[in-house]
């Protein structure tokens, strides 16, 4: 039997609306989070009935609010930079580029049209980036080349297509990118859907009403791990993978969480460690009603109530729900609490009695002396489900 | 990587009939009433769907269940417009009426996956949904994360959809609306072949294939080289290495994804060996048979 190629995360960039880098978006999540930008959503103004709100790019990044390219040419560079000072230069690999996004660059065609200009499609295709963009990046992208639009897990799909594309011998590295900016279309539609909080984004909270979108876009680099050279290091190995789809609605989650625990039961299963082995877990967590009692609910059943759980971090308060580039960011916080052995506090100023996980509270070191593991988890409109399990380097 | 059968297929397009197996004259221009959603979707409320998922469903529908239990049935589906037309309709029901104008109950359909979220439902489809929006190549590269689906062993069969709808008046290009279904599956029912991935990747900046392209098609029994078929969009330049039989060239005009695919077709259902590739900008996917 054939062994399945190892896959490293071996580097990562962010930019969001908590800082312009990795270093920035890691530092937030140790602090309370900054409300959404009352008036971050351009409308047509018509009714005054739109909602505005969102979690902006951060103020050092401010020039790439309109300028989806680049923010994606940024994250990219920002992480092929890390992946070489970790000993991996993808300009000597077979080197592949995946984008996951929900929308792409909607926010082109949106801007054309206020603007009272035409929005021909071979201009404003939103996901003509995955044609443009090697072009702008230092290394050669000689591998598969392409965009996974699975709504707000569209991250994590490509992440996982990613390492199917590698252990498939098609690449040895892998670029991957989750991006979205904000666009008025989408707000209004989540704003229908009744799936905003008017106030701002509290996962888990007893008061949450609805998710607060976020703009912004990260970027990991993935290696085969027999493509390594002696010196080079990774933050983390991706160990588990457990995917899922509820086929039950096109935007509500199957209410038993039945395929959410599939994947996630599958994640555990293909890394090989029981529930009790993990040491912490990103959720999706999007301040939805209904979405953060299904995945507690699901959570409970595979890890048990909250007080025998591995503490939860919820990262969305703090950078809104960046839609495609949510499971991406959740990945990076995952990775970064496993290399640095540290779990920030996360926030919810007023946890739901109803939902039995046991979220983060407060800053703490994580235990030496052996491997952590952390499970991460992104659940889209569509019912798509991705559960990831990493493993963190030996001490 | 070992590869994958193909099982069955259907199509709903203007001017596609039931035969595949020859490469369609798409019409010039397409009549808008081309397509009978109460006819074609018998208890789908399908008033509310955009156009590109009332396609997919009835290709699905019309693409024959082979029985596998649902979570082991995956969806890749492919669609180059994506949620551009959606988008446009809705911005400009936004300027006209404000929020109030816009449906709740047709919101969802912003979202770029809101296709595939439908034929998963019907088709109930758990293993996996996955919605690829790339240029021109979404149809292909949805086949091969089909495929990849069924060799990592996250599903046994792959329902494969390449769907497109119309976009706006004024876009300046033109999309084939409809959509295409494949049924791929791992073992194989009575005649259907073996698809294998050939390759994967970008071209070289000048057109050049690369180096990993031309060693595989070297590799290539002749039979199968011999039958090389490229679909190739209009104005990309391809350079075909010398030393390799040259391929017979189908150039497709169209700026979505499901055009690209039923020129394939002819080639994906002939029993004989062959070597499919097509070429969009400087991405390439290419698939070899194997019977």
């Amino acid at each position: 039997m054939i062994r399945r190629r190892d896959v490293l995360l071996a580097g990562f960039g962010a930019c969001c609306a908590a800082g312009a880098d990795v270093d920035a978006f890691w530092q937030s999540l140790f602090r309370p989070p900054e409300g959404p930008d009352p008036e971050a959503v351009v409308d047509w103004g018509v009714d005054g009935r739109s909602w505005h709100h969102g979690h902006r790019l951060a103020d050092s990044a401010r020039h790439l609010r309109t300028d989806f390219d680049g923010l994606i040419a940024d994250v990219a560079q920002q992480a092929i930079d890390d992946a070489r000072r970790r000993g991996h230069a993808l300009d000597t690999m077979h080197t592949g580029l995946v984008l996951g996004t929900a929308a792409g660059n909607a926010g082109s065609a949106e801007q054309r049209r206020l603007d009272g200009m035409a929005a021909p499609f071979p201009v404003c295709n939103p996901y003509r980036a995955i044609d443009t963009l090697p072009s702008r990046l230092p290394v050669q992208v000689s591998g598969p080349a392409f965009v996974t639009a699975n709504a707000c897990s569209a991250g994590l799909y490509a992440l996982v297509h990613a390492v199917d594309v590698i252990r498939a011998g098609m690449a040895d590295a892998m670029i991957v990118i989750g991006a979205d900016l904000l666009s008025r279309v989408t707000q209004a539609g989540f704003q229908r859907m009744t799936a905003l909080d008017p106030q701002r984004c509290r996962p888990f909270d007893a008061r949450r009403q609805g998710t607060v979108l976020g703009e912004g876009a990260a970027a990991l680099i993935l290696v085969a791990d027999s493509g390594c050279a002696g010196s080079a290091s990774a933050a983390c190995r991706l160990s588990g993978i457990g995917m899922s789809c509820d086929a039950y609605h096109p935007t509500s989650p199957e209410p038993d969480g039945r395929d959410i625990s599939r994947a996630l039961r599958e994640a555990l299963r293909d890394a090989n460690i029981a529930p009790d082995g993990v040491d912490v877990i990103v959720p999706h967590g999007t301040g939805t009603p209904a979405n953060d009692r299904t995945e507690g609910d699901v959570l409970a059943s595979v890890f048990g109530q909250s007080a025998n759980m591995p503490p939860v971090l919820s990262i969305k308060a703090h950078i809104g729900h960046t839609a495609g580039a949510s499971g991406i960011f959740s990945v990076l916080a995952a990775a970064l609490a496993l290399a640095r052995r540290q779990i920030p506090a996360g926030y919810c100023e007023c946890a739901d009695p109803a939902i039995p996980i046991r979220l983060a509270g407060r800053d703490a070191p994580m235990a030496s002396g052996r491997p952590l593991w952390a499970v991460v988890s992104a659940c889209g409109f569509g019912g798509n489900n991705v559960s990831l399990v990493l493993q963190g380097g030996a001490p | 990587m070992s590869g994958a059968h193909l099982l069955t297929c259907a199509a709903v397009a203007p001017g596609v009939g039931e035969d595949l197996s020859r490469v369609p004259d798409f019409p010039p221009s397409v009549d808008p009433d081309w397509f009978d959603a109460a006819q074609r979707l018998p208890g789908v409320r399908h008033r509310y769907l955009n156009d590109t998922t009332r396609y997919a469903l009835a290709a699905a529908r019309q693409c024959a269940d082979v029985g596998v239990s649902p979570e082991r049935l995956a969806l890749c589906l492919g669609t180059s417009v994506g949620d551009a037309s959606v988008r446009h309709v809705f911005d400009h029901t936004l300027a006209r009426g404000g929020l109030d104008a816009l449906s709740t109950v047709s919101a969802p359909n912003i979202s770029a996956n809101i296709a595939a979220a439908h034929v998963a439902i019907d088709r109930q489809a758990h293993a996996l949904c996955s919605t690829v929006t790339s240029p021109f190549l979404a149809g292909f590269e949805a086949l091969m994360l089909g495929m990849q689906a069924i060799q990592t062993r996250r599903a046994d069969h792959a329902l494969v959809i390449a769907a497109e709808e119309a976009l706006p008046e004024g876009a300046g290009a033109a999309v084939l609306p409809g959509a295409i279904a494949l049924r791929l599956g791992r073992g194989a029912s009575g005649n259907g072949h073996r698809l294998q991935p050939l390759g994967w990747g970008r071209l070289d900046p000048h057109g050049q294939l690369s180096e990993r392209l031309i060693v595989a098609l070297a590799r290539a029994p002749s039979a199968h080289a011999e039958r090389t078929r490229l679909v190739v969009a209009a104005g990309t330049p391809v350079t075909w290495p010398k030393g390799l039989p040259f391929p017979e060239v189908l150039t497709c005009n169209d700026a979505g994804a499901l055009a690209p695919l039923l020129c394939a077709m002819p080639t994906l259902l002939d029993h004989r060996p062959f070597i499919l590739a097509a070429v969009y900008a400087h991405r390439y996917v290419a698939f070899i048979s194997d019977r």
